[in-house]
């Protein structure tokens, strides 16, 4: 009976967050609640198990970005490479998107997605109003290359915390296995770019000089802060590459960023924690509860079996079937509820594979189809809701199909070169 | 009162002596949040000042007034802002400075302000190009907080409420269904400054 209730309010809560009849924390929170009343799940299962507890290891890493992102930001280092780049293009549209979406991806491999948009968009309008270009083909751009940047590191996105924490993988794992792929994803979808706003390049030569006035170097304001800050941030990136060698988990690393950053930014509380989304820490935890009672009961175990099952012990098709079915998941609901759902079966399915094989191949397929799958819709991954909110309220909305029929081409071309790359690298060559 | 700017009573711009008539306008709907102990207004030093006495004639304009036309009396006149009457004539918000410049800077700049360090001089002579062709309607903001507004027998503490907690630079004074004149923070804090309260012995 108490499994029973444990999917039903689970299901109500997907369907609550789905449908954003109520915020998802609310849902989430509301979930969690009714599972600890039911007695599912104790306080011992919800705040000390590794295996049903909140993941405090997540938490804490996410905060500890967010407040490192909340000093960099005061530093105007997005906005004077995002000014230079355009200038370097010599204002022609097609390379200034290149630059910006090459700048996009490049700090969300080490920076919350939605903070690198929330960054590239507002020196985007700038650029484009100058140019009299329209701005929404290079915001869409640059949330879709924010997204496959993000998929090539363990802090890049969220769900790939989750899958790094559940899974035991380093951020030198994610970058191993699933950097060489996001660079090809990365190439093609800026290639893709040239054709998919083919009609969006048109301009004026003569508004050129209107960005080559821009002077970027006064974007910076405090010179000291910047150097400081990009010394701790080439420390926590290194501290994250050294982590695993030395046994230190990345939340240790990013925590001691962060602390390090406050001391020496010394900036005022309010504006270290400006970009700290308490709501998304808290969904974080509500979510946690959730899937540990899931867990708890057996539904987590039964779920593994009945994937064992249907895969019969085949590694590949296990592999197509996680990369296909996260990315049609993720397009349409929260790719981090899935993923925290599937992190657990997942790592059931990977326990048992068979002996000779890299099972780690299904938490890669996992991560790439539920990164990449996010760029299918506009409601498909936070930034692309971010970018939607700034483009409206500066004057120029953008349509959900508008975002949709740009992102469903780039995550099919996407997961497209994922399966060539998962069958040589994990099954021929391995 | 159409679309031009007019002048509230004993203005010298026009309409001297006249006011405006403000029919079936009930505001007092618009100051029931505000409660002022009677204490607290004897000890600000101006007690027996009341609102009527201080109200100054004020330019109007209406929600069809050019923005251009708008912000040209503000700059002009150097006020902190402008009383907007709506299609019938009756008061219908207070249109402040910073408002018509939120209008006029664009909104990602205003997102992130490292970017208005990056503009030159002839971007700045560019702002106003934003008001062009748009009216006072279009200049408030779509959410509006309630019309800062209060009686003739308000006290100076009653008038310093209202703009404290509307963050308004200035107030519309209304008796007898009448648009009597505003009172603006400048000449407000003048008056309370005029009299400091005695120290204590």
């Amino acid at each position: 009976v108490t499994a029973a209730v444990v999917v039903v309010v689970f299901v109500g809560v997907y369907v609550l967050i789905a449908t954003e009849r109520v915020s998802r924390v609310a849902a989430a929170l509301g979930g969690a609640a009714i599972v600890l009343a039911v007695g599912a799940v104790g306080s011992n299962d919800v705040f000390y198990s590794r295996e049903t507890g909140i993941d405090w290891n997540v938490i804490f890493l996410l905060f500890a970005m967010m407040v490192i992102v909340s000093v960099l930001k005061q530093t105007g280092l997005f906005e004077y490479l995002a000014v230079w780049s355009a200038k370097r293009a010599r204002g022609r549209p097609y390379r200034v998107m290149v630059m910006l979406c090459l700048i996009t991806a490049l700090a969300s491999t080490v920076l919350p997605n939605v903070a690198i948009v929330l960054l590239a968009a507002p020196v985007t309008l700038l650029v484009c109003e100058r140019l009299r270009l329209r701005p929404a083909p290079f915001l869409i751009a640059e949330a879709l290359a924010s997204n496959i940047g993000g998929t090539a590191t363990l802090i890049g996105d969220p769900p790939n915390l989750i899958i790094g924490s559940r899974g035991d993988l380093s951020f030198n794992d994610f970058l191993v296995n699933l950097g060489p792929v996001v660079v090809v994803v990365l190439v093609a979808f800026l290639v893709l770019c040239r054709w998919l706003f083919r009609r969006e390049y048109v301009y004026d030569p003569a508004r050129v000089e209107e960005v080559m006035e821009l002077t970027e170097r006064e974007a910076i304001g405090d010179r000291g802060l910047l150097v400081r800050s990009l010394i701790v941030l080439f420390l926590v990136i290194a501290g994250f590459v050294a982590g695993q060698p030395l046994d230190i988990d990345p939340s240790i690393v990013a925590l001691f960023g962060a602390g390090a950053l406050v001391l020496t930014s010394r900036l005022e509380t309010r504006d270290y924690l400006e970009d700290v989304e308490w709501e998304t820490l808290v969904f974080f935890m509500g979510l946690f509860v959730l899937v540990g009672a899931l867990t708890k009961v057996g539904v987590i175990q039964d779920l593994a079996d009945f994937a064992a099952d249907a895969t019969d012990g085949r590694l590949f098709y296990a592999s197509m079937l996680l990369l296909w079915m996260s990315a049609g998941l993720s397009a349409v609901v929260d790719n981090i509820p899935y993923v925290a759902t599937m992190a657990p079966v997942v790592a059931e399915l990977t326990a048992h594979a068979p002996p000779d094989t890299d099972p780690r191949v299904l938490w890669w397929a996992l991560a790439l189809g539920a990164d990449l799958g996010g760029n299918a819709t506009a409601i498909g991954a936070s930034a692309n809701v971010v970018v939607l909110g700034v483009a409206k309220r500066n004057g120029y909305p953008i349509g959900f199909w508008e975002f949709t029929k740009y992102g469903a081409v780039v995550a099919v071309v996407s997961l497209a070169i994922c399966v060539p790359y998962i069958w040589l690298r994990y099954f021929v060559l391995a | 009162v159409g679309g031009r700017t007019t002048y509230g009573p004993h203005s010298s711009g026009g309409h001297a002596g006249m006011g405006l008539i403000v029919r079936d306008w009930d505001w007092r709907r618009y100051q029931r949040a505000v409660l002022i102990a009677p204490e607290i207004s004897a000890s600000v030093g101006c007690p027996d000042v009341q609102a009527r006495d201080i109200a100054e004639p004020f330019p109007l304009v209406t929600v069809d007034t050019p923005a251009v036309e708008a912000a040209g009396l503000l700059a002009e006149r150097r006020l902190p802002g402008l009383i907007v009457l709506d299609r019938s004539g009756r008061p219908h918000a207070i249109l402040p400075g910073s408002q018509v410049l939120r209008f006029m800077i664009p909104g990602y700049i205003q997102d992130d302000l490292s970017l208005a360090h990056v503009l030159d001089e002839r971007h700045a002579d560019r702002l106003s190009e934003a008001l062009r062709g748009k009216t006072v309607e279009q200049l408030l903001p779509a959410r509006r907080d309630e019309l800062p507004v209060v009686a003739a027998d308000a006290t100076a503490v009653e008038i310093a409420a209202v703009m404290a907690r509307w963050r308004s630079p200035v107030v519309a004074v209304v008796g007898g269904g009448r648009l009597l004149g505003a009172v603006t923070v400048s000449r407000l804090l003048g008056l309370l400054l005029e009299r400091p309260p005695e120290s204590p012995a």
